[in-house]
């Protein structure tokens, strides 16, 4: 695809622009404004880069289950964009966007001070929507970020524990009861997780883990509707069945208390006690974009920006916007950890075009499929919608791809290793394999393999020491084990 | 203090301290193969001992085992020493692992005797074999897999139990 001519002139009067000299500035931390600063650090960007992102952590969202369960730890997932800039040319500012003047290209944050720029990245994400349902935003927890895992997590535990108090099997069913409203893939997700997760800490607790019940609240019949992932609804009804969580179907949510939820199903109304809600059901736009001066011609129905193929504004040409914020009316995009990594990818590199005066790129995204977790050790892979690969090997396929997605080289290598010799050795785990009923197939393979690899030379140097010693004389092993064996002799 | 106390804590101590001790056994057999009096030499030409020297006269001296059993048997013990002992270690199959260390260990009392001096009450030698210890604490720990997986199964049991009890009215 060839770039227009029109990019071609914007990029030019950027050149020209007496404004090129001030910072180019990412708003917010997530997937695109992360590795949109990233990846300009990387390839030695001329334009000072500041990251400008309200919480002192970044949240991997997809992983966010496995912070909540303990299968992986804060640091793994959840952490400080301190630690994950350091050695990089971005500097990092904690703060909140106030407003954002698109004509004299200044943004103001919440402590009062303003910054000049020469080209913006909008990379706002969304913020959880609760469609005006009384209650909803006080009493339900979402799960958008790494310290909502976190409090639902203490939540989660503090219900455990109450519930062992009480005397009733009644009072303890409703206290141990979940209930999450929305079925896309984070409700069914956090269902399947929780399903698998609850049942073994109360177990640990001494409760009867057969008292807890997860409820999936769903305003339609279909579970994943217009979802990326509506492929794999076969799959997930079978886990969720599994797991025996209990569906609400066609049920409206009208209200929601500290302990109970109302909601009308077949024109009816009900009530559904329960100790702990989750809110999945929906996001929005951060409002942040309504005070922009863009005209509604350039907005979709949602209030996302409307964004060219190069990822920029129509009408301000120097600002770029992706993620859940924008959106490319001619090629749409899920709104997933793999587009936002190439988005913010992107970016960068249209913006070192831009700063060069050469003509952008339009963005080309690849989905290579799409994964989902599936309860404890389970999760299914999608792979060019044409293969699923489930249970286990989903799960390691799901877990592998996300953390090559982590940030940073060093973050990424150090976190993988540490994953891996986790999943191997089956250490640092919140859970047994037994506890889930599960049998590790794929590490046992993997031990009988490295066990085989490991004996094979030595079989090698039993049945034929000359050629083993010549063979591998460069290595130096043979010397090794000789000088071992004469030790220990 | 309390983890001290922990059985399950014991077991997986003990399942550990078993599975390293038969992987780097096998390391060391395959390292002493060929040489005078090693490994190999011993499969080839040791004497079934079955109870030990001595007791009763007549059963010491049994063997040497047939070449068509003791070259392959000689070649894979190692080798089953170190990938089964890496996998009880590691808590894999740890039922199947168990019962083939448990068959190894048996073997090798075979050919060294149960009671190795000859004596219940020798002089400063070993007098139990120390691989019949070893066959008791591989048990304990089939046993403890076995029961565990058997409250695990309770467990599912009773969720699905009370599921099917559970009506929607109370919703």
């Amino acid at each position: 695809m060839q770039p227009t001519s029109k990019a071609t002139s914007q990029a030019i009067s950027q050149a020209n622009d007496p404004s090129a000299d001030h910072p180019t500035i990412v708003v917010g931390g997530g997937f695109v404004g992360l590795f949109t600063a990233l990846h300009l650090s990387h390839q030695n960007y001329s334009h000072p880069i500041l990251l400008i992102e309200q919480n002192d952590r970044f949240s991997f969202k997809p992983l966010l289950y496995e912070l909540l369960s303990h299968e992986l730890h804060s640091e793994q997932v959840y952490p400080r964009y301190q630690d994950l800039l350091a050695g990089s040319r971005v500097k990092f500012v904690q703060d909140t966007v106030t407003t954002i003047d698109l004509h004299q290209k200044q943004i103001t944050v919440a402590s009062g001070q303003q910054y000049d720029y020469g080209n913006l990245v909008l990379a706002l994400g969304s913020k959880t929507t609760y469609f005006h349902t009384p209650g909803a935003d006080r009493h339900t927890f979402p799960l958008t970020n790494g310290a909502e895992a976190i409090a639902l997590r203490r939540h989660l535990r503090t219900r455990l524990h109450e519930a062992l108090q009480l005397k009733t099997c009644a009072e303890r069913r409703a206290l141990l009861t979940v209930a999450i409203v929305g079925a896309g893939p984070a409700g069914i997700e956090l269902a399947c997780t929780l399903a698998d997760l609850l049942p073994i800490w109360y177990d640990e607790l001494g409760g009867d883990s057969h008292e807890i019940r997860i409820v999936l609240v769903n305003r339609s019949r279909e579970l994943l509707k217009g979802d990326i992932n509506s492929q794999l609804r076969c799959t997930v009804q079978r886990a969720l069945k599994q797991r025996q969580v209990e569906f609400l179907f066609d049920a409206a949510v009208s209200e929601i208390q500290s302990d109970r939820l109302h909601y009308q199903q077949h024109k009816q109304d009900h009530t559904l006690n329960a100790g702990t809600i989750v809110w999945t059901a929906g996001t929005s736009p951060n409002s942040l974009l309504m005070t922009l001066p863009i005209a509604a011609e350039n907005r979709d129905p949602r209030g996302r920006l409307i964004v060219t193929p190069m990822l920029q504004l129509p009408e301000f040409p120097e600002v770029f916007a992706a993620g859940d914020c924008a959106i490319t009316p001619s090629n749409p995009q899920p709104p997933t950890a793999q587009v936002a990594y190439q988005q913010g990818q992107a970016i960068a590199q249209n913006l070192k075009l831009q700063t060069e005066g050469k003509a952008l790129l339009p963005v080309q995204v690849y989905l290579r499929g799409t994964l989902m977790k599936l309860g404890l050790n389970e999760g299914v892979a999608n792979l060019f919608n044409k293969v699923q690969i489930k249970g286990q090997p989903g799960h390691l396929m799901r877990q592998a791809t996300y953390l090559r997605l982590l940030p940073t080289p060093a973050h990424n290598a150090r976190i993988t290793t540490e994953w891996l010799t986790d999943e191997l050795l089956q250490r640092h785990r919140p859970f047994t394999p037994m506890q889930l009923g599960q049998t590790p197939f794929l590490q046992g393979m993997a031990a009988i393999a490295a066990s085989l690899i490991l004996a094979s030379p030595l079989a090698w140097r039993a049945a034929q020491p000359q050629q083993f010693q010549q063979s591998l004389h460069w290595s130096g092993i043979p010397t090794l084990l000789d000088q071992w064996v004469t030790a220990k002799r | 203090m309390n983890y001290l106390f922990n059985l399950r804590a014991a077991v997986i101590a003990n399942r550990i301290t078993l599975g390293v001790f038969f992987f780097f056994s096998g390391i060391a057999n395959y390292l002493n193969f060929g040489i005078p009096n090693g490994f190999y030499q011993t499969v080839l030409t040791q004497k079934l001992q079955i109870i030990g020297p001595n007791i009763p006269p007549g059963w010491e001296g049994i063997g040497p085992l047939p070449a068509l059993i003791a070259v392959p048997y000689g070649w894979l013990l190692p080798l089953a020493e170190i990938v089964l002992g890496a996998l009880f270690a590691l808590n894999y199959w740890v039922r199947w692992t168990g019962l083939l260390l448990i068959l190894m260990t048996f073997s090798i009392v075979l050919a060294f005797g149960i009671i190795p001096a000859g004596s219940l009450v020798p002089n400063a030698a070993e007098s139990f074999n120390k691989n019949i210890l070893f066959m008791t604490l591989i048990w304990v720990c089939i046993a403890y897999e076995a029961h565990e997986q058997k409250m695990s199964r309770r467990r599912t049991r009773a969720i699905e139990e009370s599921n099917l009890m559970t009506s929607n009215h109370d919703m």
